[in-house]
């Protein structure tokens, strides 16, 4: 009854369910051009790149970047790659990299599980 | 409502930035609308009348745009203090019109909710209807409206008519002439109302996602490093070609009409003091005011079309990084350019920049790019004092100190613009939002042209004709004895002023006649030369005299004092019409002040230097 490619699906779903920690999440700057994801969190990072601002994250998440909305990149700057155009539920925003390294990005769940028993 | 028809209620309209809210101001207020800024700030502030077919006039707040009610930036401070009633100087509204684009009703529905806490009467109005239609949103009013608890209408502010169903809700809002107490927000979490709008969305909105937009399909050329740089460039071009040599015709037009107009005067009138202050100082005044305006209406043109059809946050998003490698906005780029035509139009589109700190260096450096009213000054020098030789064969020497002096221009605004960054914020957010791509509206166009006009004409233009009509006066009077030795303007008040600033430019190699030449010469730089020819008494006009004082500096002039005269008009910290527009623009005296002394500092540093490095290189 389970052939090898349902067997891969269940296999693939599983890992789709399995908690963000399992693989470790990315935040939006790390992604390339083309990537897809979901809001995972806003954090917000006191480091010696960022002045700790925060206003920043509160401000992330009035214009759209909301833990569960959809994303994806869709340009970047020639030098530095910054900035990166960011298209966030019916938006789309031109972030800097310090601002979209404070974004977390979750996989978006691309597997609809079927139920494999009768 | 039967409310007394006296009462005219005021009415804010408060949205997301890019919502289309000023497309509908202006299709409710048509040019009944007065542009202005709110006290103490540089937000501009607009307010419009509406008169409804009830017969009750209808006043129309246009409110800076905001996110969300919890304000960041000063004009989303604006916005929050106004409608809570909390503004020092402005009535809390009796009614809000809250505007949401329909293509974005996600991110738009949010300030809705918040609005609701205001217990203000308010009106949803969905903008760009006919947009959402082509995309196949569909939108159930009826239920939106039950599930949000209020009134929710379409609109097109684009189309005529495309407001008449939200001029119908309002009349049948309960409004009462009683001012309500102020009111202090509390703060939503923004994914709480998010929570709110998606679970609202899935009841009353129907839409499929589309792959990708055609404004996303436009970006994938307008932000490509290379195609997206070279369409950038091209438009860069054309607008700087426009500004420059396209407004040269109707600038020569004007200039002869009020020359004729002058001429037609001085015939007609009797001679004596009322011809002169009429022809000279009246119709030159205004004639120095009007000449601006071909160049103001065609960049105006150009960027009110970019900013209408969505490119310009393109622009900054290209620029972000080189601008911002020397503290500036990407959005500095197009005032910065239209500064090497004149500053005057350059300083009045800074308005696109939206962050202040970044939209006032703009404007304290844009006098530092070489404007064209300084080449007539530059040709005279250079011409009188530079070689006419080819470096290397190839390149020509005058040519040469002509771009050095160009050069000179940017670089120091490059660094003042470093010296001015805030120290604190080593890189403020950028949070650009690319609306979608949309076709220019050729009403709203014309609206806001109009604006920049009349606010030029009757703000900056009574400053200059005045300023203009006080150094008429300083040049003529009092007039000279009889057999004097020298031209009129030496024994005037002008005249007397140079002579005293002998003492603070002999230092810098000035001579005297430089220095009352300065003095009309602040009216505006070109004026320089001319007031030269006045004080070698000459008669000539224009290339004529041109040619007449070039080899008369070449000989009673020292090649220091020439160098030194060049340095200085790169920095060159006088002209009037400058410093209004920046009083203007600024809401206050302070930095039209700052700007013309630390411009001045700076000129005199480099006179000096060059003055005395050319000296002493030269012995």
């Amino acid at each position: 009854m389970h052939s090898s490619s349902a067997t891969t699906l269940e296999r693939d779903t599983a890992t789709a369910y399995a908690p963000a920690t399992s693989t470790s999440p990315r935040s939006l700057d790390q992604l390339r051009v083309g990537d897809r994801g979901l809001v995972g969190a806003i954090n917000q990072i006191a480091t010696s790149l960022v002045q700790f601002d925060p206003h920043l994250a509160r401000r992330l998440m009035e214009i759209g970047f909301i833990p569960g909305e959809p994303l994806q990149v869709l340009h970047k700057g020639f030098w530095g790659g910054e900035p990166i155009a960011i298209r966030i539920g019916q938006s789309t925003f031109a972030l800097r990299r310090f601002e979209a390294a404070l974004i977390t990005v979750v996989p978006a769940l691309s597997v609809i599980p079927t139920t494999t028993s009768d | 409502m039967t409310t007394a028809l006296t009462f005219s209620p005021l009415v804010a309209l408060v949205g997301n930035p890019n919502c289309g809210k000023t497309a509908l101001f202006n299709r409710l207020t048509g040019a009944r609308q007065k542009v202005a800024n709110f006290a103490g700030v540089t937000v501009e502030r607009k307010i419009g009348r509406y008169l409804s077919s009830s017969g009750r006039t209808w006043q129309i707040l246009d409110l800076p745009g905001t996110y969300s009610l919890n304000a960041s930036t000063p004009d989303e401070q604006i916005t929050q203090a106004v409608i809570t009633g909390q503004h020092r100087s402005e009535a809390m509204p009796d009614a809000i019109i809250c505007v949401v684009d329909a293509t974005n009703l996600r991110r738009g529905l949010r300030i809705a909710l918040e609005l609701k806490q205001l217990h203000v009467p308010l009106v949803l109005a969905i903008n760009m209807v006919d947009v959402a239609r082509r995309r196949q949103i569909q939108i159930d009013l009826a239920a939106l409206s039950d599930a949000l608890g209020m009134p929710v209408v379409e609109t097109i502010a684009v189309q005529p008519q495309g407001e008449a169903e939200l001029l119908t809700a309002l009349e049948q809002l309960a409004l009462t002439p009683e001012k309500k107490p102020p009111v202090t927000l509390s703060v939503l979490s923004a994914p709480e109302l998010q929570q709110q709008v998606n679970a609202i969305l899935q009841r009353c909105v129907q839409q499929t996602e589309l792959a990708s937009h055609w404004s996303e399909k436009i970006d994938r050329i307008a932000l490509h490093p290379l195609f997206g740089t070279a369409i950038f460039l091209t438009l860069m071009f054309l607008v700087f070609q426009a500004v420059f040599s396209w407004a040269a015709w109707p600038m020569d037009a004007i200039k002869s009409s009020v020359d004729a107009l002058g001429s037609l005067l001085q015939e007609l009138m009797p001679t004596g003091v009322l011809r002169d202050l009429l022809v000279q100082g009246i119709i030159g005044g205004s004639g120095a005011v009007l000449v601006f305006l071909p160049q103001i209406i065609i960049l105006f043109f150009f960027i009110l079309t970019l900013e209408d059809s969505g490119y310009l946050p393109r622009a900054a998003f290209l620029l972000d990084r080189l601008m911002g490698s020397v503290g500036l906005s990407g959005r500095a780029f197009i005032p910065l350019l239209s500064s090497f035509a004149c500053a005057i139009p350059g300083i009045m589109s800074t308005r696109t920049i939206q962050n202040p700190r970044d939209r006032l260096i703009t404007i304290m450096i844009a006098p530092l790019m070489t404007c064209s009213a300084r080449l007539p000054v530059y040709t005279l020098i250079i011409a009188a004092f530079i070689p006419d030789k080819q470096l290397l064969g190839l390149i020509n020497l005058q040519g040469v100190v002509l771009f050095l002096l160009y050069l000179a221009g940017i670089l120091s605004a490059m660094l003042v613009a470093w010296v001015m960054k805030p120290r604190k914020s080593s890189n403020h957010a950028l949070m650009l939002e690319l609306p979608d791509y949309r076709w220019p509206n050729l009403r709203n166009l014309s609206l806001g042209l109009w604006e920049r006009i009349r606010i030029f004409v009757t703000r900056v233009g009574t400053i200059i004709l005045a300023l203009m009509v006080l150094l008429w006066f300083l040049s003529s009077f009092p007039g000279a004895p009889a057999n004097a030795p020298h031209p009129a303007i030496y024994y005037s008040i002008a005249g007397i002023l140079g002579r005293g600033l002998e003492v603070i430019f002999a230092p810098i190699g000035f001579n005297w006649q430089i220095c009352i030449a300065l003095v009309p010469g602040m009216a505006a730089r070109e004026v320089a030369v001319a007031a030269l020819g006045t004080v070698y008494a000459l008669s000539q006009h224009g290339d004529d005299l041109a040619q007449t004082l070039q080899p008369l500096i070449a000989h009673s002039w020292s090649l220091p004092t020439a160098l030194s005269l060049l340095a200085w008009f790169v920095f060159a910290p006088q002209c009037i019409a400058t410093l209004s527009v920046v009083k203007r623009e600024t809401n206050s005296w302070r930095y039209p002040v700052i700007m013309a002394s630390y411009l001045f500092g700076l000129a005199y540093a480099a006179s000096f230097i060059t003055y005395h490095l050319a000296g002493f290189l030269l012995q």
